[in-house]
């Protein structure tokens, strides 16, 4: 089986439609999804993978439906943010960009400026005491989770999308954060009229707009000069056993909507590895954070985890034993619908865990989990969706509150 | 069980989210009645369980209960909205309490959806009732806890169960779907992640064409619950409240052109709306948009009942001809197509109510509710009838509305010193910041996503707290796509009204003409805005002989007439540094542009000028 | 897919902007929104390029490139079952704009970044030849030009060799940049042959920041009055400002293509591509009507091959 690392840079940003199509108003207007999902990615893959198959071996032409299952063995195994100066000529681990993690939060502040990033931190609920929260639906292992709780008053400012490989390993690490700036891509709008081709003039009932994640940024610190940065996805690829294609994909892909081209380079394995800098030691309490989004049968509660008493019990990928889910941290689900390219027609909605939750673990029988435990997790998949890189995870430490009395 | 006394609160969402996903005014004003509706039952029950009310008022629950007849005329009647999150003491089992309470909630939303189900069954797709239950029964985000009253009392159990429904929140539970939906189903045009519920063959006109559901367009449960709950005549529609000023003044002064329009609507078949409560309303009960005529076509095609293209194309060009651009030709100005969005909230409430639960307790508390229950009817009230515009929310210290651009900032002013004369009594000396109320005003074309003109007003509310509180911050969203913020504090240096009324006055008389005002902007961009402090008082200088120079010089075919400084309300510019002095210019094209704009939308018209009722 | 660099040269004014006519003045130019790069999005350009096919017989092959047509207008003509066009064509980003000096008229002025920029569209190789290297960074305020003593746009003060932009002084390098000649040499094979050296003569390198502000400021702004057709004057209260992109000016992108899988026709990506592009410098209007006299551009490629980017 062939995997092949690649680096996608989108040259006119990217624009990755929700469910929603164009009759949101008035007049058209799509919406982009803020980051490209993975199955869109994987879909464009597919298509490159076809074409090239049929450009290097002469004679072979696919329909759709040969196309749908041949191509089907075309598989993501590592989905990456990256953002790199334009000055730079490659790919390191440190333009790593990760989702916020859910249990980071922006405190305190004047006028709307942050103070500081505070680690949400679960706590242990007082011994014998009923739950005194109620859900959407009766779920007493759910209502027993540990609530974390932060020390700031007033409201939580705005996280951003993103934040970099050093603020990443500091916050696995346990380690405290600097406030991160502001680096997500920007969005953009785009007005487009139709022109009517006998008249050339614009046909307004055919005004449509479009949202466009741009790639390209100029940041500047201080009053230094702008400088160049762009973003990239950073992919592994598998090919399908049988039909790999020397030199997948060649040349540039059209990605998103109105297939907006987008330049390769290729990259070594590295890219996606546990950074030396992590060196975590045992730990009682071990934290997730999503670097995918993750795909779980029963939406946000982890596969293979069950009710046990008061609590969740579960295994974790690579992890000794049966760990207790002790929190979970998850924003809204992330619905996914995408387009089926050989029916014309749209798929089923999946629902997602996104991609920066947190779920906090402790050992059913009060074990440590060990350093190579945790390094072992390093993008190690959990829950389904393997074939497009979902639920893989980031392994961090946390020091469970002591019980009670103890 | 416990006799103690508990705090308890909930929240029931989801909301921003939810109500900014909509297409059609009507889904907007029902969407966020819904949220009303769903929470309102949810205090309904606490109270029938004994529970005493904090906030909001009990006062709130009064009016016609919430019986089948009753939604969607209730709407008119009392739009007071329901905050969505409830705060409570109780003296029984709080969980079974708070579980009541879940229950009541659902019901009013299942309640509301078997009204539209029974009246829009023929246009469902088959099978459909199965994923439109499972979009109900998952929609709703209920979330409580609660709290004994120990020895710190009230404050201490309140600050906690805030602190831990909040902490429960960072869990927002989900399943995945379970029900198969038939393959090619569409998703919802308005969520996007739940399949549509309706049928994919449809007819031209019918109930299709009365519910407004485009062609292609498909809704949700959610969704068609919001299109079709209310009644479609109670809805006005936002170009016509971006237009109202203009309509109004057309009644007014061309009545005669105006009822031809509105007769050739009538016979058109347009929706009518019936709001008789409202005056400004009726001068044009129908959508604004034909007022534009490049839209008119649009309009017909959609309102055809599937005749062929030509012939609808000929109506609607013998309407725009007969009937539209008689009443352009008279008015003289053409209607300027945009409409604000006004967000409001109140500020350092969460504060003052620490400081109030410490100093005064429950009895503190139920004194704001009282006061903030006072202010929402009376926003209604404002904006509504002494301004020109619909109120989507008031409840709580927020309130979201639309109004047309002539009236906005004084609607803005009068809510903000309603909210101040409503909560001084209530607070009483006790707190050592007088909440005070931010109003954002997006101001964007008539014809955007109404998602798109919210978020225009929430950025606008958001520029305004981040501009110190207490201010009005106006986010100018050209169709073009370039945006112009200005914002100002509400007591100084300058109160804003005044300020741009001034500025308004300058441009319309014509001694301020807009290319000096762009003349000064590209002089000033080429200053650098962070001048090193060696060169600041130099840049200063410079600036301010340009800005004097540009102002003092008479325009081509123009009579002399130089202005200084202080007559365009530069004044404070030529004592300040080379960076402030570069801010200042920023700033003072934003607002003379914001102040163009508001001029242009309301030139020849006659504004509201308000007033307390 | 494969890949091929284009420029862009207009040859009047160009405005290709992203307002509309319901009550709007101003009618700014598309740029980048994070660094307002100014661009012609590449969807104005396909369909003027189909268009400019219109009159071709031969509609299976112009569908397979481009891409089948609405059959009707609004939400009527969607049909989910559209096959794309095997043709995709890129934005058009600025890569030097013309700027008036005291001296020579107008310059060609670039920077760093945009030639990063198009150094990335390239692909490593153009023109038969290889692509030239990135500049040297510049110091704020600093200019630099392929050679002091062919440049058309310098004066000397004191010695110094300087130029003149709109209004900014710059001082300029004194010394010749040789990988800016390269450029301008490889720029300058896909101009016309009387226009070859055009760029050698008028090309002034000046850092990020003054270019970011040149095309925010230096484009062309024209005052424009809607006339009412019935009394022939000018309509009250219809001043708009719009603004383009001076004659002149050079814009890169990229177009890319598949192999065509019309039914009736299997197009290689290579001849889709030049089918696009067409002969050397095919003449093209964009904008539309609304502005007569606008919009012409050249459309030009390095047409001696290995300007492909595979890998």
């Amino acid at each position: 089986m062939s995997q092949e690392c690649f680096v996608l840079l989108p040259r006119d940003g990217l624009s990755v439609k929700d469910g929603r199509g164009w009759y949101t108003s008035e007049v058209g207007r799509g919406y982009s999804h803020p980051w490209p999902l993975p199955t869109t990615v994987r879909g464009a893959l597919r298509a490159a993978w076809g074409q090239d198959l049929m450009t290097t071996q002469p004679g072979v032409r696919m329909t759709p439906e040969e196309w749908e299952q041949r191509s089907a063995g075309v598989k993501l195994t590592r989905f990456v943010a990256l953002r790199r100066s334009l000055a730079e000529s490659s790919f390191k681990q440190a333009h790593r960009m990760w989702p916020f993690p859910a249990d980071a939060v922006l405190v305190g502040g004047e006028k709307g400026a942050v103070g500081r990033v505070e680690q949400l931190l679960p706590r242990r609920p007082a011994t014998g005491r009923a739950a005194t929260t109620l859900g959407p639906d009766e779920d007493a292992a759910r209502e027993g989770l540990w609530h974390p709780r932060w020390a700031s008053k007033g409201k939580p400012a705005p996280a951003p999308r993103f934040w970099s490989e050093a603020e990443m390993v500091r916050w696995l690490l346990g380690h405290d954060v600097a406030i991160p700036r502001e680096l997500s891509p920007e969005q953009r709008t785009d007005v487009h009229v139709s022109i009517h081709p006998d008249r050339q003039t614009a046909e307004d009932t055919m005004l449509h707009s479009r949202q466009v994640v741009e790639l390209l940024r100029l940041e500047r610190e201080g009053e230094t000069a702008p400088r160049a940065v762009e973003w990239a996805l950073g992919l592994c690829c598998e090919q399908p056993t049988r039909d790999s294609v020397r030199g997948f994909p060649s040349g540039v892909l059209g990605l998103g909507g109105r297939r907006r081209l987008t330049n390769v380079e290729p990259v070594t394995p590295d890219l996606f590895a546990c950074p030396p800098e992590f060196q975590p030691k045992g730990t009682k309490g071990l934290r997730l954070v999503l670097a995918t989004p993750a795909s779980f049968v029963r939406g946000w509660l982890p596969d293979g985890f069950e009710q046990d008493g008061a609590v969740y019990v579960g295994t974790l990928p690579g992890v000794t034993g049966p760990v207790v889910l002790r929190a979970a941290l998850v924003p809204r689900a992330q619905d996914v619908s995408a387009w089926d390219m050989v029916k014309r027609e749209p798929r089923r909605t999946r629902r997602w865990v996104p991609a920066g939750a947190v779920y906090f673990f402790e050992k059913q029988r009060g074990e440590d989990f060990t350093a190579e435990e945790l390094r072992a997790l390093w993008l190690a998949s959990w829950g389904g969706g393997h074939e497009e890189a979902l639920g893989q995870v980031l392994p961090g430490v946390w020091t469970p509150p002591p019980a009670s009395g103890a | 069980m416990a006799t103690q006394s508990q705090v308890l609160v909930l929240k029931v969402g989801p909301v921003q989210g939810f109500i900014s996903q909509s297409r059609r005014t009507r889904d907007l004003w029902f969407g966020s009645h819904l949220l009303s509706q769903v929470s309102r039952a949810m205090a309904r029950s606490l109270q029938a369980s004994g529970a005493e009310l904090i906030f909001p008022h009990p006062e709130q629950l009064q009016g016609p209960t919430s019986g089948p007849e009753c939604v969607g005329k209730e709407d008119a009647d009392t739009p007071k909205g329901f905050p969505n999150k409830v705060l409570a003491v109780v003296t029984g089992d709080p969980e079974s309490i708070a579980r009541a309470a879940r229950t009541a909630a659902r019901d009013a939303l299942f309640k509301a959806w078997e009204r539209v189900r029974d009246k829009c069954g023929g246009l469902f797709a088959e099978g459909a009732d199965a994923w439109a239950n499972e979009q109900l029964e998952t929609f709703l985000e209920f979330h409580a806890a609660w709290v004994p009253q120990g020895e710190g009392g009230y404050a201490v159990a309140l600050e906690e169960a805030e602190a831990l429904l909040e902490a429960r929140r960072a869990l927002r539970e989900f399943k995945a779907w379970a029900q198969l939906v038939p393959a090619g189903t569409h998703k919802s045009s308005l969520d996007g992640g739940r399949p549509s519920v309706l049928r994919g063959k449809r007819s031209k006109g019918g109930e299709w064409k009365g519910l407004r559901i485009g062609e292609r367009e498909e809704l949700d449960a959610l969704g068609l619950l919001k299109r079709a709950g209310g009644d479609p005549g109670q809805f006005v529609p936002v170009p016509s409240i971006g237009l109202a000023a203009w309509l109004e003044t057309a009644s007014k002064e061309h009545n005669r052109e105006l009822s031809n329009l509105r007769g050739a609507c009538s016979d058109g078949g347009f929706t009518k709306v019936h709001r008789t409560d409202l005056s400004w309303v009726n001068a044009f009960p129908f959508d604004g948009q034909v007022l534009f005529p490049e839209r008119v076509l649009p309009c017909f095609e959609e309102w055809s009942d599937g005749g062929d293209r030509k012939s609808v194309q000929r109506e609607s060009e013998r309407f725009t001809a007969g009937a539209v651009q008689p009443l352009l030709d008279v008015m003289g100005v053409a209607p300027y197509p945009y409409v604000a969005c006004l967000c409001a909230d109140g500020d350092n409430m969460g504060q003052a109510l620490r400081e109030l639960a410490v100093h005064g307790g429950i009895e503190a508390h139920r004194s704001v509710s009282r006061a903030l229950a006072n202010f929402t009817s009376e926003a209604k009230d404002i904006v509504q009838s002494r301004f020109r515009g619909m109120l989507v929310y008031a409840g709580g210290d927020d309130v979201l509305a639309f109004v047309c651009p002539p009236d906005a900032v004084a609607c803005a002013r009068e809510l903000a010193s309603a909210f101040q004369r409503h909560l001084k009594p209530a607070i009483n000396g006790a707190v050592k910041e007088l909440p005070t109320l931010s109003v954002g005003l997006g101001i964007g074309h008539v014809l955007e996503s109404l998602g798109q003109l919210l978020s225009l007003g929430r950025q606008a509310e958001k520029a305004a707290k981040n501009a110190g509180r207490n201010a009005l911050a106006i986010l100018l969203a050209k169709h073009a796509g370039r945006e112009r913020l200005w914002t100002s504090s509400w007591v100084n240096p300058v109160e804003p009204v005044g300020r741009l009324a001034q500025d308004m006055a300058l441009l319309s008389s014509g001694r301020l003409p807009l290319s000096k005002v762009h003349e000064v902007e590209a002089m000033s961009r080429r200053f650098a805005a962070d001048v090193a402090d060696s060169h600041s008082k130099e840049q200063a200088e410079v600036l301010v002989d340009e800005v004097r120079r540009i102002l003092s010089r008479a325009e081509a075919g123009r009579r002399e007439d130089p202005m200084s400084l202080a007559d365009v309300g530069l004044e404070d510019l030529s004592t300040s540094d080379g960076r402030k002095a570069h801010a200042k210019l920023q700033e003072w094209v934003s607002r003379v542009l914001v102040a163009e704009t508001l001029e242009r939308a309301g030139r020849k018209l006659e504004p509201r000028k308000g007033g307390e009722g | 897919m494969e890949s091929r660099a284009y420029l862009l040269q207009a040859l009047s004014p160009l405005h290709v902007g992203t307002g509309r006519s319901v009550g709007v003045i101003d009618l700014p130019l598309m740029r980048m929104r994070a660094t307002g790069i100014p661009i012609v999005p590449g969807s104005s350009l396909k369909g003027v390029l189909r268009d400019s096919r219109k009159h071709d017989s031969d509609k299976a092959r112009s569908d397979a490139i481009f891409g089948p047509r609405r059959e009707k207008p609004g939400p009527e003509g969607d049909q989910p079952g559209e096959y794309a066009g095997a043709l995709v064509v890129g934005d058009a980003r600025l890569l030097a704009l013309p700027v008036r000096g005291f001296v020579g008229t107008f310059a060609m002025v670039t920077s760093p970044l945009l030639l990063a920029l198009a150094r990335r569209d390239w692909g490593g190789r153009m023109g038969g030849g290889e692509v030239p290297g990135p500049v040297a960074p510049l110091a704020k305020y600093q200019a630099r030009v392929a050679s002091l003593k062919n440049s058309a746009c310098l004066y000397r003060h004191d010695g110094q060799p300087r130029v003149y932009l709109e209004d900014l002084d710059l001082e300029v390098e004194n010394k010749d940049d040789s990988v800016l000649a390269s450029w301008a040499e490889v720029l300058g094979r896909a101009l016309p042959s009387e226009e070859r050296d055009m760029l050698m003569r008028r090309l002034v390198l000046v850092d990020d920041e003054t270019m970011s502000f040149l095309w925010e400021t230096a484009t062309q702004v024209d005052t424009r009055v809607s006339i009412n057709p019935e009394t022939g004057t000018a309509a009250q209260g219809q001043l708009w400002t719009e603004e383009s992109l001076p004659a002149e000016t050079l814009l890169m992108g990229v177009m890319a293509a598949t192999r065509a899988w019309h039914p009736e026709r299997k197009l290689e990506a290579g001849e889709v591509l030049s089918e696009a592009l067409g002969g050397p410098g095919t003449m093209l209007q964009l904008g539309g009507k609304a502005t007569v006299g606008r919009g012409w551009c050249r459309l030009l490629s390095w047409q001696s091959g290995g300007s492909e980017g595979r890998r």
